[in-house]
Parts: structure tokens; C-alpha cells; sequence
């Protein structure tokens, strides 16, 4: 069970959370624990697709035996939110430190979260922490800088995991069962019937998702062309 | 060609060919560059108008983008966003109508919908909930498209509005906002202030039936209301393209019309353009200022030409005239003055022709004149006429031989000059008689005429003409023997000897010298006869052959006489007079005569002598004739004694000459 993921404070936790559980329920456990092996890529290049977010969809009864929260932090470095991704917990708390020598108004009307961060430098809101207590997915932007763009990837359990840069990723300690698995990538259509699938895991093997996404042209706003200055007149 | 132009006056021909000449040519000329300037203004109001219409566009074009500014930038601060994170439709609609205020009017509507095409607030509450058809059209193209941003021209309420869309982004779009500006009278108005072009909004609707006509209507317009009828009236949109220029005529003149398409394309059913218009009158001051003034050029042109036309005329025609005057004095006779022509041109050298020419004819006058006074005229005439050669031709003609009898003795006290001034007198009087007579003045010899008639020129009375000459001879000596008798001077006779016959006449001499003359017998004869006038004492002695061809006279037969170098003998007669002119003791006096001579040639001589002393007791008055009397009575008294041959022919024989 590893994933590779350059952040490593958040994901230290996690591994953490991880090993924890895993302690808790003993081997017993893990002989009920399935894989999910995952590989995304985009349909149309065909290359890996990063930052796309898998979540396997367990009932509401299970929630509480696999959710384990955690502190995140979303930096803003270059005027941008790094990491772009982010996958948490519901219930867990996420920082936004500003490492930028300039100021930041960090808002999101996402409807699982609607809250703002109104202008703040390095620093500053050191301590403050979001928690987000409702699963979907918070878009957060910065109302200096239209092009920031960061999502929020609130997942209902434990059993949501991004894709690397290889468009890989694992979600282990799956309860063998039948179950509802979401896809999420910022720019796949949100009501495309690929995005829901119905996987079963057992522990025999570890169960493979293996997709191309069909995904929709990138409308980000671009980035100013005079956001790398060091002067201001 | 050249009967229109023979005019009388070589002036009002060269005017007339000169206005013939340049009014084609400025008429020409005016209305080419009438034409070319009409062109012109038109071609610069043409590119006016396409330089308006492009401003139209431009001006669109900024419009929309001070929109898409305006809706762009509004919806992303603080507040707006704040507002509609409220999801609250008043709050949202409150802060639109907010963004619109700050925007100077440069927006005057918004709409917001979901990026599903759900109305969230529209500002112009045209009621419907959901995106519908242009709206939902516009929609699409700005989900379409790599920036989200589309442009339409969409009828609200009415009135077709200039649409932008825009994503509203939160950060990632969440809804569009429509914003909008009317295409108005006001639209209108302040595009015609920056093109100072009139601008009208108009639609164009048309079923599809080829047959049906199409709906043209103005939506909005800097036309009045009459103007914009007649816009309706003759826009033409099938079948135009956008770069072409429509002439349509408004109240005060035809207007240059452009169109720019503000929706839909050529052919469709419906379609909105913008139609810019200009007028060319607006140039009219210009075209018409510069007509007065080439107008007012080409009548200095013609002005002056027609100056200088009359100038040149003047130079060629005074001249000219003066030499057709000289030409009509040495026509008439008048060799005298020479024309003064300066100048080394045509009419100079013509000019020195003609003086050179009435010289030449004054000379040749001057010549014919003498010649004519050293030969008679009528030989002057002859000689001049034919190619001087010597030689001569045959013909028949009558010449006479007159001289003066007591000549010399009269002349015998007297001085050479007076001898030849009286000498001259007789010749004048003589000569004129001559050529009264139509005879021709050969020579004069001494006090000897001689003279012909029948050469150079002959006619057919030459010898009655001799006649009635030697009869005017003898009674003009009459006449000056009747002065002399008043001055005391000397009477004078007239000898007139007459022949007629073959005679050659010609020029007589050398090539360089020569003499118009009659040769032959007849001549000598002639001679002769004038001779033989002392023998006979008759003033006149006149051949057979004369006497033959003149009728109309009496005659008196003197003899048959033979003369020296000529065989044949020749009657010879005396003229006594005209016919009806003599008086009847005359006639019976030449009537005894005749019978006298007839008893003289049949030797009768004792009846010859009666009636010749019949004739002298009858005689007293008339003078000579008793001396011709005297010669037969001599005669007869020595040819009584003489033996006669018996072929005897009376012929008296003159061996002297």
C-alpha cells in the first residue's frame, strides 16, 4: 500500500491513519482488505491522467469504521495552489498558508463549502484551519488572481485516492463487497455514465480499474503574462 | 466641304473654321472632364462612405468589446460575486443593474443564466425562464468556442440589441452573463456623428418564395420619415454583396448607400444590416464652382482666339485684297502703282509676281502699243498672235497705192520740220480713212501709202471697202485742197492705184528684222496703177478685177492696157462714186464715154471723135477730165494716120514702168 505522491506532510499523515488502522484490526482484517489497482488515462491523447480522483462508494453504515481525518494544507506558491488536487476526508481540516510575498484572497462558492480567506500575506492565517464536513467537491479561487484554481476532493471515506502522474494510484483495506465506484477529474464531463462504476472486491485479487476518460477541453483561465514581477512601477 | 466654306470674306472663313474647329473640341473637352470630375466626386464619396461603413464596423466592434469589458470585469468584483454567491435573484439583479449604471450607459441590459440556460435575472424582464432560441443559439457558440465568448444581434422587446456573453467565473464559470446595447436612434445618431453619414438600421425579411416580394423596414434610423420610405422603397438586398454601392435618391439628391451586415447572411430569410449613406451632393459646390470656372476659361479662350483669328485674317486679308485691286486695275488697264507687301511669305512673293507681271503687261502693252503704231494694229495683232517666222501664205487681196500729186511743189518754200509736220497731216488723214475703211496701213513711202485689204485678216467685202477708201481719200483731199485755198497754199491731187489678187503675204526680212508684207504681180500692178493715174489724169485707176468684186460703185473703163512685166493686158476702170450717189451728168458723161471707147476699138474713129467733143463742150466745170479726153482725142488723131495690124486689140502697151 503506497502511493506515491510528491506532498509528503499531508500524505505522511495519511500513511500514518493508514498504518494505524491497520494495526487496529490485525490481520483479521486484512484478509477481508482488497486493492483497487487504478490506471487512468486520457481517452483522447492517450497519455496518464494525474489529478483525477477515485473514490469507492461504501454504505453510509461503513462510514464511520473507515474514516480516519487528517490536516491538510493547500499552499499558494507562484500564485498558484499547490497542490492543485486535493484529496481529504470528510471531516478533516485543510490550511492555506500563503507563501507568496503578496497577498491572497483565497474564496470558494462551492457548495459543499462556501467560505473565503479575505486578503492575507505570508504568515499570516497561519493557524487557521477549514474543515469541511460535507463530501463533494470545493472549487477554491482567488479573487486577485482569476486564473488559481484548486479543488477540494471531500471524499465520504478513506476510500478516495488520486491518480500520479503515471495516472496511477491504489486504494487498499477496500471490505470485500459490491460497490459503487466514483471517477472525478476537473475536466470530465460531471453527469458522463463512465464516471460511475460498479466493481466488486474480493480479497482474492485486487480488483483493476483500468479507464480512458473522455475529458473536455481545458478552459482554464490562463495565467497573466506579467505575473512574474519583481517591480511594481 | 468646300461649298460650305466658300464664304465671301477669307475672315468669316477662317472664323467659322476656327469656332467649327475648337467649339467640338471644348464642347469635347468640358464634357470629358465634366464627366471625369463627376467620377471623381462620386468615387470620393464612394470611398467616404466605404470608410464609414468600415467606421460602422469598427465602432460595432468596440461597442461590443466595451461589453464584454464592462460584463468581464464587473462580474469578477468582490461584490457581484458576493451577490450572486448569495443565489439570491434580487440581491444578483440589484447588482446588475449596479454594473450597468457604472458602465455610462454603455451597457443597457444583462442577463444572467445557468450554464444550462436557465434564467437566473434578466434586467429587461422579458419573461422567459428558460434560453430560447437566439438566446440558447448565442449560448451554444460561447460553450463552443476556446474563450467562452460569443456576440449576437437578438430582438429584445422590439428592438434588435448588440448581445455579448461572457462566463462568470467562480473561479470556474458558473453562469453567463448576457450584456446588451440597443441599435437605435441614439445608436444611429452617434454613429453619424462620427461618419457624418446618415445611418439606418434595417431588417430585411423575405419567405423564401421566389415570387413573393421581400419585408424591408427600418428599425432606426438618422433618416426623417419621408427619407426612410424612400430607403425602403429602393434598398435593394438580393443579390447585393457588401462591397457594392447602391445610388438611392432621398429628398435632396442621390445618396452613395453601403451596407454592413449586422445578422444573417445574404439569403437568409431574416437579415439585419446596417445601411450607411452619404450624399453626393454634398460635393455639388465644388463641381459646380469649378465648371463656372472652366466656363469662364473657355469663353477667354474663344475671346481671344477669335481676336487673333480676326488679327491674322486682317494680316492676310488686307494684302491680298490690295493685290485682287492691283489685279483688277491692270485687268482694267491701269499699270501704275506697285503693291506694298512687306514680308518674305507667300502673300510677299505673290505680291512681287504681280508687280513683276503688271510691269511685264505694261511693257508688253507698251510694245503692242508701238508695234501697233509702227505697223498698223491689225498687223501688230497678227504678228503678236503667231509664232514670228518668215514666210508667208497665198491669198487674195485687194491692195491699194496712194500718193499725192503736187506733193513737192507745195512743199517747196517751205522748212523739213513744216514739210513734215503737213506731210504727217496728209498721212494722218489718209491712214484714219484707211482704217475707217477697215483696211490695213502696209507702208508708208514718201508721201506714198500703200495699203491692203484682205491681209493679215480678210473679209468678205475687202474690195468694196477699197473702193469706199479710195472715194474718202479723194474727198478728204478735197477737203484740205478747200483750206489750202482759204491760206493761199497749194492744191494737191490724189493718185490711187487698185488691184485685187493673188498676193503672198508674210513677214519679209531676216529673223531679227523683219517686215509684214504683201509680194506678187498684183501688187506690182497695183503699182502700176497708181502710176498710170498722170497718164490717164483720173485721181483713181482701178483693175477689172477689183471692179469686179466691189459692186455698188459706177464705174468709168478707161482702157486695156498692157504694162510693163505682164503679159496679159488689164482692163483698167475709174470710180467715179457711189451707186445712187452720182448725179445723172456725170453718169451720161460716163455713159458717152463708154460708147466712144467701143467706137475706138472697132476704129471708128470719126464717131469717137464726135462724142469725145460731145464730152469736152460738156465738160466746163469738172476738172482732170478734160485731160483723159485729151489723151483718147490725142489718140485717135495719131491712129488715123497709122496703119493697123489686123488683129489690132486696142491694147495700149506702157513699156516704161
Amino acid at each position: 500500500m503506497s502511493t506515491s505522491d510528491p506532498q509528503v506532510a499531508p500524505h505522511n499523515s495519511r500513511v500514518l491513519s493508514c498504518l494505524i488502522s491497520l494495526a487496529i484490526f490485525g490481520f483479521s482484517v486484512s484478509a477481508q482488505a482488497a486493492d483497487l489497482r487504478i490506471a487512468l488515462q486520457d481517452a483522447e491523447t492517450g497519455t496518464p491522467l494525474e489529478d483525477a480522483v477515485v473514490e469507492v462508494r461504501v454504505p453510509d453504515d461503513m462510514h464511520a469504521a473507515h474514516t480516519t481525518l487528517g490536516e491538510f494544507s493547500v499552499d499558494q506558491i507562484d500564485k498558484e495552489f499547490v497542490a492543485n488536487v486535493t484529496v481529504v476526508t470528510r471531516g478533516s481540516s485543510v490550511r492555506f498558508p500563503n507563501s507568496d510575498d503578496i497577498l491572497h484572497h483565497v474564496y470558494s462558492f462551492s457548495p459543499a463549502k462556501v467560505f473565503e480567506l479575505p486578503l492575507y500575506g505570508n504568515g499570516q492565517n497561519i493557524d487557521y484551519q477549514q474543515m469541511f464536513d460535507v463530501a463533494g467537491v470545493v472549487e477554491i479561487g482567488c479573487n486577485i488572481h482569476d486564473w488559481m484554481l484548486g479543488y477540494i476532493y471531500v471524499a465520504q471515506t478513506n476510500f478516495a485516492v488520486k491518480t500520479d502522474a503515471q495516472g496511477q494510484a491504489v486504494i487498499s483495506g477496500i471490505p470485500a463487497g459490491a460497490y459503487s465506484v466514483r471517477i472525478w477529474h476537473s475536466r470530465a464531463p460531471v453527469d458522463s455514465p463512465e464516471l460511475v462504476q460498479a466493481l466488486v472486491f474480493d480479497d482474492a485479487a485486487p480488483a483493476s480499474l483500468r479507464m480512458a476518460l473522455t475529458l473536455e477541453r481545458d478552459t482554464r483561465l490562463r495565467r497573466a503574462p506579467n505575473v512574474s514581477r519583481d517591480r511594481y512601477r | 466641304m468646300s461649298g460650305f466654306f466658300a464664304f465671301r470674306s477669307f475672315r468669316t472663313r477662317l472664323l467659322v473654321f476656327l469656332l467649327a474647329l475648337m467649339l467640338p473640341v471644348l464642347l469635347g473637352i468640358y464634357g470629358f472632364v465634366n464627366r471625369e470630375n463627376n467620377a471623381y466626386t462620386a468615387d470620393t464619396i464612394d470611398s467616404y462612405l466605404e470608410l464609414g461603413a468600415d467606421v460602422f464596423d469598427f465602432t460595432r466592434e468596440e461597442h461590443k468589446n466595451t461589453l464584454l469589458t464592462i460584463t468581464s470585469t464587473m462580474t469578477r468584483y468582490w461584490g457581484f460575486r458576493n451577490a450572486f454567491g448569495t443565489g439570491d435573484p434580487f440581491t444578483i439583479i440589484d447588482a446588475a443593474d449596479n454594473i450597468l449604471m457604472r458602465s455610462l450607459g454603455a451597457a443597457d441590459m444583462m442577463l444572467i443564466a445557468s450554464m444550462e440556460g436557465e434564467v437566473i435575472i434578466d434586467t429587461r424582464m422579458q419573461g422567459f425562464e428558460e434560453l430560447e432560441g437566439e438566446w440558447r443559439v448565442l449560448m451554444d457558440s460561447a460553450a463552443a468556442s476556446d474563450d467562452g465568448i460569443g456576440d449576437a444581434i437578438i430582438n429584445v422587446q422590439g428592438v434588435p440589441y448588440q448581445i455579448t456573453v461572457i462566463p462568470l467565473f467562480l473561479p470556474t464559470p458558473v453562469a453567463w452573463i448576457f450584456g446588451g446595447f440597443p441599435l437605435d436612434n441614439q445608436f444611429a445618431a452617434t454613429v453619424k456623428q462620427s461618419i457624418v453619414s446618415d445611418v439606418s438600421i434595417v431588417e430585411y425579411v423575405h419567405d423564401g418564395a421566389p415570387g413573393n416580394a421581400a419585408q424591408v423596414s427600418v428599425i432606426s434610423s438618422t433618416l426623417n420619415s419621408d427619407d426612410q420610405q424612400r430607403l425602403t422603397n429602393q434598398l435593394q438586398l438580393s443579390g447585393m454583396t457588401y462591397t457594392d454601392t447602391q445610388r438611392i435618391a432621398l429628398t435632396d439628391g442621390e445618396y452613395g448607400t453601403l451596407m454592413r451586415p449586422l445578422y444573417g447572411q445574404p439569403g437568409d430569410s431574416l437579415q439585419i444590416v446596417a445601411v450607411i449613406q452619404k450624399s453626393y451632393n454634398e460635393n455639388i459646390e465644388n463641381v459646380q464652382a469649378f465648371q463656372n470656372v472652366l466656363l469662364q476659361f473657355y469663353i477667354a479662350v474663344i475671346a481671344v482666339s477669335l481676336i487673333a483669328v480676326v488679327l491674322l485674317a486682317r494680316s492676310v486679308t488686307r494684302p491680298i485684297l490690295d493685290l485682287a485691286l492691283r489685279v483688277r486695275r491692270i485687268e482694267a488697264g491701269d499699270y501704275g502703282q506697285a503693291v506694298q507687301v512687306s514680308g518674305e511669305d507667300e502673300i510677299g512673293q505673290l505680291a512681287g509676281s504681280v508687280n513683276n507681271m503688271a510691269k511685264g503687261l505694261a511693257e508688253k502693252e507698251k510694245v503692242r502699243d508701238l508695234l501697233g503704231k509702227v505697223v498698223s494694229h491689225e498687223i501688230a495683232e497678227e504678228l503678236l498672235s503667231k509664232t514670228i517666222a518668215l514666210g508667208g501664205e497665198e491669198r487674195i487681196v485687194t491692195v491699194l497705192f496712194s500718193d499725192i500729186k503736187g506733193f513737192t511743189s507745195l512743199c517747196e518754200n517751205m522748212a523739213p520740220e513744216a514739210v513734215l509736220t503737213l506731210l504727217n497731216r496728209y498721212l494722218s488723214e489718209i491712214t484714219e480713212v484707211i482704217e475707217a475703211n477697215r483696211g490695213v496701213v502696209d507702208k508708208y513711202t514718201g508721201d506714198s501709202v500703200m495699203a491692203l485689204f484682205g491681209a493679215p485678216l480678210n473679209r468678205p467685202n475687202d474690195a468694196q471697202n477699197a473702193i469706199a477708201t479710195v472715194l474718202s481719200i479723194q474727198s478728204t483731199i478735197a477737203t484740205l485742197n478747200a483750206t489750202n485755198r482759204a491760206t493761199g497754199m497749194l492744191e494737191i491731187g490724189a493718185g490711187i492705184g487698185v488691184h485685187t489678187g493673188l498676193v503672198v503675204a508674210g513677214n519679209l526680212g531676216s529673223q531679227n528684222r523683219l517686215n509684214y508684207t504683201v509680194i506678187g504681180d498684183s501688187v506690182n500692178l497695183s503699182a502700176r496703177l497708181e502710176g498710170l493715174t498722170r497718164k490717164y489724169h483720173v485721181p483713181n485707176i482701178v483693175s477689172d478685177a477689183t471692179r469686179a468684186d466691189a459692186p455698188g460703185f459706177v464705174y468709168r473703163e478707161l482702157d486695156l492696157v498692157r504694162v510693163a512685166g505682164k503679159k496679159e493686158p488689164v482692163r483698167i476702170f475709174e470710180v467715179v462714186g457711189r451707186e445712187g450717189e452720182v448725179d445723172a451728168a456725170t453718169l451720161s458723161a460716163v455713159q458717152a464715154f463708154a460708147t466712144m471707147l467701143a467706137h475706138y476699138r472697132a476704129q471708128q474713129w470719126d464717131d469717137a471723135q464726135r462724142l469725145l467733143d460731145g464730152l469736152f463742150s460738156a465738160l466746163e466745170s469738172a476738172a482732170g477730165e478734160v485731160s483723159l479726153y485729151g489723151v483718147y482725142a490725142e489718140r485717135i488723131a495719131q491712129l488715123r494716120q497709122t496703119t493697123l495690124p489686123a488683129d489690132w486689140d486696142a491694147v495700149y502697151t506702157f513699156d516704161k514702168k
